[in-house]
C-alpha cells in the first residue's frame, strides 16, 4: 500500500473516531435531559398543579435523537445484534468477504438515510411541532445525520476489513 | 410475491450475520423497490414514527436506572441479602445467584441488564466454589431471564407500544408469574446441585438476615418507586422509569456514595448504546410492519392460521410453539415487532384477555433469550463464565424443561396473570 | 381495477369508519373500475403521517380529523373556534354552505382534494372530582388535552390544568393520573369512559369535524365523471355519518347515564363563553389568511 493512500485511511479512522466521540458526548447530555424533563413534568403536575405543556414532545424529540444517535455508536462499537451460528463455521477468508459484503450492502440503506432523509426534511418544511412550534425538519434531521455518521464509521469498517483480507488470520 | 420477497430476503440476510436492524430495513427497502409505488421517503417517516412515542421513552430511562443502580453500589447489596435469604440451602450460591436476579428484575426492564449485572459477581464466586463453569453460566442466565416478567420489562412496553394495552396492568400481570418461574428455578437448580454436591455458603441466621436488608432498603426502595408510583396512580410507566432513574441517581451519588460525577457520562452513554439497539430495531421494524400493513400480510397470515383449529386452547398452543421456534432464531424486540400484528388479529378467538396475551408472549421470548443461537442471556452469562454457548447448552436444557411447565401453567390457567390486574381494579 | 387506499386512525365502530365504509360500499355498487381498501387502526401511522403519505401518493385518501389538518394549513383551525357553532343544524349550514366550500377550496394550495365534511361532533367534559354547572367548577381540574395549541390554551383560560396526552387514556383516568378529559359523546361511549369518569357536562365548547380528503393530482388525473361520482360518493358517505352520529347521540347519552354517569345536561355556558372571549386575540388566530376565514366563519354562523 502506498503512504499517500495510507494516510487518507488512517484521515477516515480518526474522523471516525472523533464523530463518535462527540456523538457520545451529545447522548450523555440528551439522555441525562430526558430523565430531568420527564422528572420535572410529575413535579410539576404534583406539586405546582400546573401541567408541562412541552414535556412530552421534548422528551419524544429526545428519545428519537438518542436513538438514531445511539444507533450509530453502537455500529461503530459492533454492539448490534446478529445471527453468526452460520457465519462463524466458515473459513477466515469467506468470513472476511461476507462481512465486506455486508457493509457494502449497509453502506447502501445508510445512503437512503441520508438522501431521502434530506428529500424528506424538505418535503415537510413549514410544517412545525404540536406544543412547541419547532420545524419539523429539524428533528427529523436526526435521520440524514444519523446516516452521515453511520456512513462515516462504515467506510472506516470497510478500510480495516479490507486491511485484514491481505493479512492472515 | 410480496411476503415472499420480504421475509426471503430477510432471511438471507440473518444468515449472513447482517445486524438484524439493519437486515430489516433492508429487507424493507428491497421490498419497496420491488413493489415501486412507494417513494422511498416512506422509509424515513416510518424510522421516525417508530421511534417517537412517550411510552418508549421508558427503555432507555430503565437502561440508565439499572445502570446506576449497577454502578451504584446496589447489586452487590442486593447479592449480600439474596446470600443472607437462601444460602443455607444445598447449592446456596446457585440459589442465591437466581433470587439475586429476581431482585435485580424489579428495578431492571432487560433480561440482559439483570444477567449482566448480578452474573459479574456471582458466577466467579460460583466457580471458584467448585461449581463447573458451564453450570454456573446457565443457571446465571435462567434467573437472568426472569428480568423481563418480573416488572419492569422492556419487552412488555414494548407490546403495550404495539396493541395499545396498558404497560401498568402488563407490569401488574408479571408478578406472579415471574415469582413461580423464579421459585421454580431454585427448585430445580438445587436439585441439580444436591446431585453436584455443591454445599451451602453458610448457615441461617436471622440477625444477619435483618443487617443485610436493611443495608439494602435503598436498592429495594427502587422497586417500590417504581411499582408503588404506577399501581398507586402517581405516575405512567414512562414517568416511573424517570423517577428510577433519578432515585438511582441519588442513592449512588449521595446515599451510597458509590458513584462519581465522574463515571456518569460513561454510564449514560453505555445505556444509550444497549437502548439504541433495541430502538434501532423498533425503527427498520417499523418500515416492515408499514409494508406489512399496506399489503395487509398479518390479515391474511392470521386468516390461514385461524383455519387450523377453532379450539382456542388448540390454537394457543400453536401459538407457544410458533413462539418458542421464534424465540430460537430471533432477538427478543424484533420476534415482538414481527409477530404481534399477526396475534392481535387473532386475539378474538383465543378467548384470552390482551394482558394474558402480552405475558405468555413476552415468557415465550424469554426461554428464547436462553437457546442458541441468538440467546441474549446466555450470550451474556457465556461470556462471563468464559464457556462456549454451544457448551452450556445440555446444563440449561433442565431450565428449560421447567421454564416450559411454567409456560403451560402461565398459558392455561388465567388467574396466575389476571390476579393482581383484577385486584387493582385496573 | 384500480385500487384506492384509503387511511384511518380510529377502530371499527367508530366515527371515521362508519364514513369511510358507507363511501366503498356506495362507490363499489356504482362503478366496476375502483376497489376501496381501508386502512384502519392507524396501521399506516398516525393522521399527521397519513397526510404526509396523501401528499405522496402512497395512500390516495383519508378521512382524518380537522386538527392534524392545522400543520399543512393552519386557517383549518376555524372550525374548531370554540363556540363557533349553536346547533347541528347550523353546522351544516355553514360548513355545506360557501364559507365551507371556501374552507374545502384552499387546501388545494397544500395537494389535498377536499371533498367533504362528516364530523367527530361537539366535544363535552367529564371528569372524576366534581359535577361541572358553573365555569369556577372548572377550576383546577387536570385535563387531558389533545397536543394543541388551541385546546391548551382554551382550558387554561377556562381556569383547569390542561394536560397534554397521547390516546388511549383510559388508565390515566382510572388512576387519577388526570382527572377529565374532552370529547364527543360517541367517543366517550365507544371507549367505555363511564367506568372511570363519573361526571359528564354537555359543554359543547368545541365542533370537531372530519375532512374527508384525496390526493389532488390523483384525483385530478382521474376521467371527469369518475371525479364527479368519487366526489358524490363522498359527499353522500359524510351525510349518511352525520346523520348516524346525531342519531345516535340520544342513545349514547342514554347508555351512559345507565351505565352511572352524572349528566348536566345544561351547564351555564355564558360564563364559558365569557372566559375565553379573548382567544381571538391569541397568535394562532392572528394570520391574515386566518382571520379573515374565522371572520366568514363567525358571520356565517351569526356571531
Ligand atoms: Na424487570
Ligand atoms: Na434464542
Amino acid at each position: 500500500m502506498n503512504s499517500g493512500l495510507s494516510r487518507h485511511i488512517q484521515g477516515i479512522h480518526l474522523a471516525s473516531d472523533w464523530a463518535n466521540r462527540v456523538t457520545e458526548i451529545l447522548l450523555f447530555i440528551i439522555g441525562l435531559n430526558m430523565a430531568l424533563i420527564i422528572g420535572a413534568q410529575v413535579f410539576s403536575r404534583y406539586v405546582l398543579n400546573h401541567s408541562l405543556f412541552w414535556s412530552d414532545e421534548v422528551g419524544r424529540i429526545c428519545l428519537v435523537w438518542i436513538s438514531f444517535l445511539g444507533a450509530s455508536a453502537a455500529y461503530k462499537r459492533h454492539a448490534h445484534i446478529g445471527v453468526d451460528f452460520l457465519v462463524a463455521r466458515l473459513s477466515y477468508h469467506l468470513r472476511i468477504r461476507f462481512a465486506v459484503f455486508g457493509v457494502l450492502l449497509s453502506l447502501l440503506f445508510f445512503a437512503v438515510l441520508v438522501l431521502y432523509g434530506i428529500i424528506f426534511a424538505l418535503f415537510i418544511s413549514g410544517q412545525k411541532t404540536a406544543a412547541l412550534g419547532l420545524p419539523l425538519s429539524l428533528t427529523y434531521s436526526a435521520i440524514p445525520l444519523s446516516g452521515m455518521l453511520f456512513s462515516l464509521h462504515a467506510v472506516s469498517h470497510l478500510c480495516r476489513l479490507l486491511g485484514l483480507r491481505e493479512g492472515s488470520p | 410475491m410480496t411476503t415472499f420477497i420480504l421475509f426471503s430476503t430477510l432471511f438471507v440476510l440473518f444468515v449472513i450475520n447482517m445486524p438484524i436492524a439493519l437486515a430489516i430495513g433492508l429487507a424493507s427497502l428491497v421490498t419497496l423497490l420491488f413493489l415501486g409505488d412507494f417513494s422511498l421517503m416512506m422509509v424515513i417517516q416510518r424510522l421516525y414514527a417508530g421511534t417517537d412515542s412517550f411510552p418508549l421513552m421508558a427503555v432507555p430511562l430503565f437502561m440508565f436506572a439499572g445502570a446506576l443502580m449497577e454502578h451504584g453500589g446496589i447489586s452487590s447489596r442486593i447479592v449480600r441479602l439474596a446470600e443472607c435469604l437462601v444460602g443455607w440451602m444445598p447449592g446456596g450460591l446457585a440459589a442465591v445467584s437466581i433470587v439475586s436476579a429476581m431482585f435485580f428484575a424489579g428495578i431492571s426492564g432487560s433480561a440482559a441488564a439483570d444477567t449482566a449485572a448480578v452474573g459479574a459477581i456471582l458466577i466467579p464466586s460460583m466457580i471458584k466454589r467448585g461449581y463447573e463453569p458451564g453450570f454456573a453460566g446457565a443457571v446465571q442466565a435462567a434467573g437472568g431471564s426472569t428480568g423481563v416478567i418480573i416488572p419492569p420489562s422492556i419487552p412488555m412496553i414494548i407490546f403495550g407500544f404495539l396493541t395499545g394495552a396498558s404497560v401498568g396492568k402488563l407490569f401488574a400481570a408479571g408478578i406472579l408469574p415471574g415469582l413461580l418461574i423464579g421459585i421454580s428455578l431454585i427448585a430445580v437448580s438445587t436439585i441439580l446441585s444436591a446431585k453436584n454436591k455443591y454445599g451451602k455458603i453458610e448457615s441461617f441466621s436471622l440477625r444477619r438476615l435483618k443487617g443485610s436488608l436493611w443495608e439494602a432498603k435503598w436498592a429495594l426502595g427502587a422497586p417500590v418507586v417504581i411499582l408503588g408510583g404506577i399501581l398507586g396512580g402517581i405516575f405512567t410507566a414512562t414517568e416511573s422509569a424517570a423517577a428510577a432513574t433519578l432515585y438511582a441517581l441519588a442513592v449512588g451519588l449521595m446515599v451510597h456514595r458509590q458513584l462519581s460525577l465522574r463515571e456518569l457520562p460513561n454510564i449514560f452513554v453505555r445505556a444509550s448504546i444497549t437502548s439504541s439497539v433495541i430502538l434501532f430495531i423498533i425503527a427498520t421494524a417499523s418500515v416492515f410492519s408499514w409494508i406489512m400493513a399496506i399489503e395487509d400480510i398479518p390479515g391474511r397470515i392470521a386468516a390461514n392460521f385461524l383455519t387450523l383449529s377453532d379450539n382456542p386452547g388448540i390454537l394457543l398452543m400453536l401459538i407457544n410453539i410458533m413462539l418458542l421456534i421464534a424465540g430460537v432464531f430471533l432477538e427478543t424486540t424484533a420476534a415482538l415487532i414481527l409477530l404481534t400484528p399477526i396475534l392481535v388479529n387473532v386475539l378474538p378467538s383465543l378467548g384470552v384477555d390482551i394482558i394474558q396475551l402480552g405475558v405468555i408472549v413476552v415468557t415465550n421470548l424469554a426461554i428464547g433469550m436462553l437457546t442458541p443461537p441468538l440467546g441474549i442471556c446466555l450470550i451474556v452469562s457465556s461470556g462471563i463464565a468464559g464457556c462456549r454457548m454451544e457448551d452450556m447448552v445440555h446444563r440449561i436444557l433442565p431450565m428449560l424443561l421447567i421454564l416450559l411447565v411454567d409456560l403451560m401453567i402461565i398459558t392455561y390457567w388465567p388467574p396466575l396473570t389476571l390476579f393482581f390486574p383484577d385486584l387493582l381494579n385496573y | 381495477k384500480t385500487t384506492i387506499r384509503l387511511g384511518l386512525v380510529t377502530i371499527p365502530g367508530s366515527a371515521q369508519n362508519i364514513c369511510a365504509e358507507k363511501f366503498k360500499e356506495l362507490l363499489e355498487a356504482r362503478s366496476d373500475d375502483y376497489e376501496v381498501k381501508i386502512h384502519h387502526s392507524a396501521s399506516l401511522g398516525s393522521e399527521t403521517e397519513i397526510l404526509q403519505q396523501i401528499q405522496m401518493n402512497t395512500v390516495q385518501m383519508g378521512i382524518i380529523t380537522d386538527g392534524p389538518f392545522d400543520v399543512f394549513l393552519p386557517e383549518v383551525r376555524v372550525i374548531n373556534y370554540p363556540f363557533l357553532f349553536g346547533s347541528y343544524r347550523q353546522v351544516d349550514e355553514v360548513l355545506d354552505g360557501p364559507v365551507g366550500q371556501e374552507l374545502l377550496q384552499r387546501l388545494e394550495k397544500v395537494g389535498f382534494k377536499g371533498l367533504a365534511f362528516s364530523e367527530n361532533g361537539f366535544r363535552h367534559l367529564t371528569n372524576n372530582k366534581r359535577p361541572v354547572h358553573t365555569v369556577d367548577d372548572v377550576s383546577g381540574l387536570k385535563i387531558r388535552v389533545m397536543e394543541s395549541v388551541l385546546h391548551k390554551e382554551l382550558w387554561r383560560m377556562l381556569g383547569a390544568n390542561p394536560t397534554p396526552m397521547g390516546w388511549p387514556i383510559y388508565t390515566e383516568l382510572q388512576q387519577g393520573t388526570i382527572d377529565g378529559q374532552e370529547n364527543p359523546l360517541s367517543v366517550i361511549w365507544t371507549y367505555k369512559l363511564s367506568e372511570v369518569q363519573k361526571y359528564l357536562a354537555l359543554t359543547g365548547h368545541v365542533y370537531s369535524a372530519h375532512i374527508d380528503v384525496a390526493n389532488l393530482q390523483w384525483f385530478e388525473g382521474l376521467p371527469g365523471k369518475d371525479q364527479d361520482l368519487i366526489r358524490q360518493c363522498m359527499i353522500e358517505a359524510a351525510r349518511y355519518q352525520r346523520a348516524w352520529n346525531r342519531d345516535n347521540e340520544a342513545a349514547f347519552l342514554d347508555g351512559l347515564k345507565q351505565a352511572g354517569m352524572q349528566v348536566d345536561e345544561q351547564p351555564d355556558l355564558a360564563a364559558f363563553r365569557s372566559k375565553v372571549a379573548n382567544i381571538r386575540q391569541l397568535e394562532i388566530y392572528q394570520g391574515p389568511a386566518t382571520r379573515q376565514l374565522l371572520q366568514k366563519f363567525l358571520e356565517a354562523a351569526g356571531q
